[in-house]
This record gives structure tokens, C-alpha cells and sequence, in this order.
């Protein structure tokens, strides 16, 4: 049973690196092990197909926009509600992927291999603008994003 | 605290949008315009920061090539400070940028190109079945193997640069990073699996040194005729369909081409300067203005605003006397003026011309009958771009006929790794002004920085894209993929797929939609997603 834990994000995006300061956090708090493995996947959606690989449980964080809640709301979204509608464009662009495409990707590469437990968790965001300290607000919730998946871990991974 | 649920869509980053709007008539391109439709500032973050800023900031730029940017920025120091740089150091920094370019090439190829070639576009072509057959997205025989090769490279570059992309490995004076015989011993595994997953049985249908043999176009089609092995590969399709396809018959684009060049040879840059650096150069960097090779000399750079949504400068200043880009009322594509200002990207000039970079100029460069013994020595594009001229398909062939040679010199260079050697030698810091240049996987990427009081006062960042898709300089005269859609031959305007193919294969690093119209009445006839 191996968990990878996949943060996205520019850190000189202002808050878009929320993603980031999470896995940082992690890295920090979670024991060395060979059980789990922490991603710093930047703004490179399409790495997720290499990431997920030999994974049987995969947690993402990220940003999200326009989520008509206030800035540093926490969602936790099951992928398969993230993939409802998924994008089966074939005209993939490298440099514009999002992670819910790339899953959808890696889905169809993966087939039998595609990891059955993905879980998301998104922190509401407004200020993307090119600086590179995160606000309040945003900081505190990437907090409590670390404390949900410590907790998520301690129950999921016998010691 | 409450943990809502709600179905939501994630961020979408993108390293820029690019709109491409072309006027067809009579079934032929006769106006291109390219506008890129998002401000990129990120030397504004690094104003009155750290000098060494930028090894964090730019490998951030992109989540594609931020190694390329490492490249770049650390080397822009390098010059700056008149570091040491040890052998090791420049070997570890080689085989980081040569990785992630081997990564890009079937990557680019199954995911973005090849699946143009399945367009039915070309349902009436003899090869067009096994086309389909091979590359269509996901399904085909081989995409899913190319796809999942190109994973390989970089795993490579994370074994020294810690992780990949965004790695901060290199700094002035050299890497942060002491391998052990086991990641040595790790690269060279990965690197085999890459060559024996993909290259040699799939791509190439023969051995590496077998490709490598061929110095002219017509080594090249017989290369393809010697056995079925060859003629059936991937690389034998790509040039019997590329051909059949007539992808050699459009999108020439200025006939110009530009090269930074890369990878510094290990023990002719132990004492970085400017001047020294393309003598140190194993790929060369120059001009090649269609006839004649020119030596590069980054002082030729300039970058023009006429049709740019800058005020602040005037036209022709070199990046060192440019000011930090501040950006001035833009317009939508609807609303823009294309006699006046109408793109966020510069325009890029080479003493005074618009220049292609990527590939195709590397590859050319590597036919300079004027290269040392260290460097590159491979006339085969000197004689395609002589027979064939450039077009959509001499660009693809160029970018994947690097593949092997790359392979070649990452091999050779984790053996010329001196584990007991040094990796890093302390910089004293000070001020002054640096450049820093690469070629990235799209082609010739280059950092200028100014260092005053002990922190950065400018610093310039030229990419590839900005290159190929800039507007119009200060005399009007059209970028390259402006130029290259020039003339192109549409045969349906309802789905004008070839100019699709003439900005892809130039693989801009912004997500390209292109907006066709009726050059009579204006109208738009269709509009679509790259």
C-alpha cells in the first residue's frame, strides 16, 4: 500500500502555491517512509500520469478559482466528482493541462493500474498575482488541509 | 471545521494563451496575425531581490522547461560573478538540460503532433490507416508506448536535481548535488530502458549508431528503404506519410534561424565569460540567415514593442537596456488594431531580423561547416534545408532526429562523471551584468541580468516562443509563424487544420486557438483549440 501525496501550484503565483505550502508542511511532519511519497508537481499536470504509477492511494491538493465561496474555503472532492466530466479532448496541449485532464489521461493508460482511491482537496482562491507570499487567510487553510490529511493518514496507513 | 462537498473544477494553468487569427481567400492564408493574450512579468518579482532570485522564480516560469530557465539563470550568475565551475558541475548541468529536451521529443511527437496526422484530412492517403492505427490519441499501437517512454528522461535529471520539474539544483559556481556510483549507476539503467522501450525498437527500427550514420538527404531515404525494420518504424512512417501527407510543401516560415546553442563542455568553461561562451558551446549557437552562417553575438539581440502592448521603450533596445516589462491597455482579439499595438509578446530581431528558433535552427547550426572538434559536426540539415527548404515537416524531422545523439551524450556523460571530484566551488558575489543562454526543448532560451547595490536591478528573460510567435517588429515586417501561415493552402476553411499544423510544429509554449476568417467579408468561419 503506497500513498502519493501530489501538491500543485506556482509558488510565485501569490496564493495559486497553495498546493505547494501544503506539501511542504508534509514533508516537514510526515515521517520518512517508503510507504509514502511526496509530489511537488509545480504547474506540470501532465507528470500525474508518472506520479500515480505503483500507487494504491493518491491525495491532491490544490487552488481552485471562482468557487463562489469565500477565499480560503477548504473542499474536499472525491476525483471521480472532479472527473464527471472528463476531458476527452484528444487535442492535449502540454503546456495548458489540468490535473483532471491528465487523470482522465492516465486513466486511459493506466486502465487496471489507475488507483482506485483519489481524494482532492481544494482551497478557494482569489489573488493569482506574480508574488510569492501567500495571504493569510489562504495559509490557515492550507493548515487545516495538512491536519485533514495527517488525520486521513494516520486512519488509512497501519503503523 | 465543516469540509464542503461540491463538484468543482481545478485551476487551469497555462503558460500563456496564444491567439492565432488568420484571413483565408480563395482557399489561401493571406493575412496572420499572432497574439499573445496573457501578460508574462515574472522579472517584475525579481526587481530589488537576492541576485539569486531568478534560480527559483524562473525555473517556475514554465512547467515544461523550467530546467531550461535553471540553465539560464544559473549561468547568468556564472558571467556575473566570474565563477569557477568544475568539470563535474558542468556535466551534472548538461545532463539535466540534455534530459529534460529527451523527455520533450516523444512526448511532443505522439501527444501533440502525430495526432494532427490522423486528422481526415488525409483519409484519402494511402498511409493514412496506419497512421491512425499507430498515433491516434491514446488508442494507438505505439502513442502509449512514446508517451510512456518520455516519463523516462527526466526521472534522470530528478536522480541529481532532486525532483522534476521546478528543481533549483543549479547555482553560480556549479550543482547541489554529490551523486553516488548508484545514481550513476540508476541514470545509466533508465537511460537503457528509454532506448529499449522506445528508441531503437520503435522509433528507429535499428540501432542508434546505424542512425547516425546518415549525413544527407538521400542517406535519409535510403535509410528508410533498407530493410522493413527501418521503413516500418515510427520514424520511416513519419517520413513516407510526412511526404505522402505533403507536410513538406507548407509553412516555411522567415528562412532565418537563430541558436543560443547549449551543453558547455566540461573543461572549456572552468572560467564562465561571455566571450568564452561559444567557444565552449558542444552545440553550437549562430545565425543562419538562409545562405550564410553567422557567429552569435548576443549584443545582435534586440526586442521591438511597436506592436506590442509596451510603452514604456522604444524599438531595438537590447534586453540589458530594456526596462522591466510594465504592461500598457491592451485589447481584446476582437477589438485589436493590427496596424498598432496587438500582442503582449516583444518582437525578437537578430541583428535586425526576425529569426526562427527551435530544432530546426540547432540542427542547422549543427551543419556549420565552421564547428571545432568539440563541437557538433553533422551536415545532414545543411543538405535537407539545400534540397527540401524548411516547411512543417523539416521542423518535426529536425526535432526528433535529435533523440539519438542526445541519448549519445548523456550515455558519455555519466561516464565522465568524477564522483571524487568537485561540484561546487563558493561564488564571492558582486555587481555587474550577466547573460545566460540555452537551448531549451523549443529552441533558443536566453537570461540577462543586471546586479546593482547588491540586488537585482534588471533582469530579461528572451524565450523561444517569444521568437516564433512575436508580432510584427517596428518596420511592420511579420514574425515567424506570422510568415510561415503566409500563403499556407486551406482546403476546407470550415476546418482549417493546416494552420493547426504550421503553429504546432513550431510547438509554441502557449495554448494556441486559432480564429479563421473570410478575408472578403471578415466573418469568422471557425474558430479552434491547438
Amino acid at each position: 500500500m503506497k500513498t502519493a501525496i501530489m501538491g500543485f501550484g506556482n509558488p510565485v503565483r501569490s496564493d495559486d502555491a497553495i498546493g505547494i505550502y501544503v506539501i511542504e508542511q508534509l514533508r516537514e511532519k510526515l515521517p520518512e517512509t517508503e510507504r509514502i511519497n511526496i509530489f511537488d508537481m509545480g504547474t506540470a499536470a501532465f507528470e500525474v500520469l508518472f506520479g500515480l504509477k505503483g500507487h494504491s492511494k493518491i491525495i491532491l491538493v490544490d487552488a481552485v478559482l471562482n468557487s463562489n465561496e469565500p477565499v480560503g474555503t477548504v473542499f474536499k472532492v472525491p476525483a471521480e466528482e472532479v472527473m464527471k466530466a472528463p476531458q476527452d479532448d484528444p487535442l492535449v496541449f502540454l503546456h495548458g493541462m489540468k490535473w483532471d485532464q491528465a487523470l482522465s489521461y492516465t486513466k486511459k493508460i493506466l486502465r487496471d493500474e489507475y488507483p482506485e482511491d483519489i481524494q482532492v482537496y481544494l482551497v478557494a482562491i482569489e489573488n493569482t498575482k506574480l508574488e510569492v507570499d501567500l495571504s493569510d487567510v489562504v495559509r490557515k487553510a492550507g493548515d487545516k488541509v495538512v491536519q485533514h490529511i495527517l488525520e486521513d493518514l494516520n486512519q488509512s496507513i497501519p503503523k | 471545521m465543516s469540509v464542503k462537498e461540491l463538484n468543482i473544477s481545478p485551476v487551469g494553468r497555462v503558460e500563456g494563451d496564444l491567439d492565432v487569427k488568420v484571413y483565408i481567400d480563395n482557399g489561401k492564408v493571406t493575412r496572420a496575425h499572432t497574439q499573445a493574450a496573457m501578460f508574462r512579468g515574472f522579472e517584475k518579482i525579481m526587481a530589488g531581490k537576492d541576485p539569486q532570485s531568478g534560480l527559483i522564480v524562473t525555473p517556475r516560469i514554465c512547467g515544461i522547461c523550467g530546467g531550461s530557465h535553471l540553465y539560464c539563470a544559473s549561468s547568468a550568475l556564472d558571467t556575473a560573478w566570474g565563477t569557477k565551475l568544475s568539470p563535474n558541475a558542468l556535466l551534472l548541468r548538461a545532463i539535466g538540460q540534455a534530459s529534460e529536451t529527451l523527455q520533450s521529443i516523444p512526448r511532443w511527437y505522439y501527444a501533440i503532433f502525430a495526432t494532427d496526422l490522423a486528422n481526415k484530412k488525409y483519409a484519402d492517403k494511402p498511409l493514412y490507416k496506419e497512421v491512425v492505427k499507430r498515433w491516434s490519441a491514446y488508442v494507438g499501437e505505439t502513442f502509449q508506448i512514446g508517451l510512456t517512454a518520455s516519463g523516462l528522461p527526466v526521472q534522470i535529471y530528478a536522480l541529481f536535481g532532486g525532483q522534476w520539474p521546478h528543481s533549483s539544483y543549479m547555482v553560480p559556481g556549479g550543482v547541489m548535488c554529490a551523486p553516488t556510483l548508484k545514481d550513476v549507476t540508476r541514470a545509466h539503467a533508465i537511460l537503457a530502458q528509454f532506448k529499449n522501450d522506445w528508441l531503437e525498437p520503435v522509433w528507429l527500427g535499428c540501432s542508434i549508431e546505424r542512425y547516425m550514420e546518415i549525413k544527407t538527404w538521400d542517406d535519409m531515404l535510403a535509410w528508410v528503404d533498407e530493410n522493413e525494420s527501418q521503413r516500418n518504424s515510427d520514424l520511416g512512417l513519419l517520413i513516407r506519410a510526412g511526404l505522402e501527407f505533403g507536410l513538406d510543401k507548407f509553412g516555411q516560415g522567415v528562412g532565418k534561424f537563430l541558436a543560443t546553442g547549449t551543453y558547455l563542455h566540461k573543461d572549456l568553461y572552468n572560467n564562465p565569460t561571455i566571450e568564452g561562451r561559444n567557444n565552449a558551446l558542444i552545440q553550437s549557437s549562430g545565425f543562419f540567415d538562409g545562405e550564410n552562417y553567422h557567429e552569435f553575438d548576443h549584443m545582435k539581440v534586440s526586442e521591438h514593442v511597436k506592436h506590442s502592448w509596451y510603452n514604456d521603450q522604444e524599438d531595438g533596445l537590447h534586453p540589458w537596456d530594456e526596462p522591466l516589462p510594465t504592461p500598457a491597455e491592451s485589447q481584446t482579439l476582437h477589438d485589436s488594431d493590427f496596424d498598432s499595438q496587438y500582442s503582449w509578446s516583444k518582437a525578437p530581431r537578430y541583428d535586425g531580423h526576425a529569426a526562427e528558433a527551435g530544432p530546426l535552427a540547432r540542427v542547422i547550426m549543427n551543419a556549420n561547416p565552421n564547428n571545432k572538434d568539440h563541437q557538433i559536426k553533422d551536415p545532414l540539415f545543411g543538405d535537407i534545408i539545400k534540397k527540401l527548404g524548411p516547411s512543417v515537416f523539416t521542423r518535426v524531422l529536425a526535432r526528433v532526429h535529435e533523440a539519438p545523439r542526445i541519448y549519445k551524450f548523456i550515455e558519455q556523460w555519466l561516464s565522465e562523471i568524477d564522483l571524487d571530484g568537485e561540484f561546487y566551488t563558493k561564488p564571492v558575489e558582486k555587481d555587474g551584468k550577466g547573460f545566460g543562454a540555452t537551448e531549451a526543448a523549443r529552441g533558443a532560451l536566453a537570461h540577462w541580468i543586471e546586479i546593482k547595490d547588491g540586488v537585482i536591478k534588471n533582469y530579461q528573460v528572451m524565450a523561444p516562443t517569444t521568437w516564433n510567435v512575436g508580432p510584427q517588429d517596428g518596420n511592420d515586417n511579420p514574425g515567424p509563424i506570422e510568415t510561415a501561415l503566409l500563403g499556407t493552402k486551406i482546403e476546407d476553411p470550415l476546418d482549417p487544420v493546416e494552420v493547426g499544423i504550421v503553429a504546432r510544429s513550431f510547438d509554441s509554449c502557449l495554448v494556441c486557438t486559432v480564429h479563421a476568417h473570410d478575408a472578403q467579408s471578415g466573418v469568422e468561419l471557425s474558430r479552434f483549440k491547438l
